[in-house]
């Protein structure tokens, strides 16, 4: 017969925070593959023009609050 | 308010400040977050013009809400922007599925055609040769662990709120960038060899 037990400081909170760590965590071997290519995914890292941005400013300025 | 303060000051402190008139406080979420909305759009859309237009669009949208009061405290600010990116750019493919179909002489889809070469002039410039490869790989990936990707790495979102923005469960956000990463590296490992085999 095999033995199992229950934890008994286990909370459902701690349980689920378990859960989200899990569900949050790549495996090793994808976690290095993804942290090789970080510094080449940042590199390709776009800005938006200034013009887009003076037409958002100049919009908002446009517009009362309520 | 000076600009050392200004960057101390939270997301949620800033929308507050936003709505309450300070313009300012509008200047510095874009400052913080235009690079990672822009880029995410940017790769979606694979056009730099169409993606200058839904960045404007996207925040037309925020300034809207927020002036008209309707902001209801969407939790943190970035992710509640990507959200509404993200519909902006769904509306948009599904604007260009309703558009008719239109072809070249030798009777292909236009579209289609252009695909692969829809760069901008600017794009041709600047890009170094390493930067259009993985880009070009991010574009061949399907479209869902595109998106996983993007907003895991660009985004800066969790997998929970990728899963509640793209409408699964955690483990299927995670799945969708466990399969990207991996088909990223597959598809480098055959440039890789097509390369040495030249």
């Amino acid at each position: 017969m095999i033995e199992t037990s229950t934890h008994k400081s286990s909370s459902l909170k701690e349980i689920q925070a378990e859960s989200n760590l899990r569900a949050e965590d790549l495996g090793e071997e994808e976690q290095a593959f993804y942290n090789s290519i970080k510094p080449e995914l940042n590199s390709i890292i776009s800005e938006p023009s200034k013009e887009s941005i003076r037409k958002i400013l100049e919009h908002s300025k446009s517009i009362q609050s309520h | 308010m000076s600009v050392i303060n200004i960057q101390t000051i939270s997301d949620q402190d800033l929308v507050h400040q936003y709505i309450q008139g300070h313009e300012q406080s509008l200047e510095e979420l874009i400052r913080r977050h235009k690079s990672k909305i822009y880029t995410s759009i940017y790769l979606l859309v694979k056009d730099s013009y169409l993606a200058e237009d839904i960045f404007q669009d996207v925040f037309i949208k925020v300034i809207n809400t927020l002036k008209a009061g309707r902001y209801n405290e969407e939790g943190k600010f970035l992710p509640w922007v990507i959200r509404i990116a993200h519909n902006l750019v769904i509306d948009h493919f599904r604007k260009e599925k309703r558009t008719p179909l239109v072809t070249t002489a030798e009777g292909f889809d236009i579209f289609e055609v252009l695909k692969f070469y829809d760069e901008s002039a600017e794009d041709r410039l600047i890009r170094d040769q390493t930067h259009r490869d993985l880009r070009e790989l991010i574009h061949h990936l399907p479209s869902e662990q595109k998106e996983v990707l993007i907003m895991r790495h660009y985004a800066d979102l969790s997998f929970k709120e990728i899963a509640d923005l793209t409408g699964v469960s955690i483990n299927t956000a995670l799945g969708r960038m466990r399969y990207a990463l991996s088909n990223l590296r597959k598809m480098m490992l055959t440039k890789e060899l097509s390369l040495k085999n030249i």
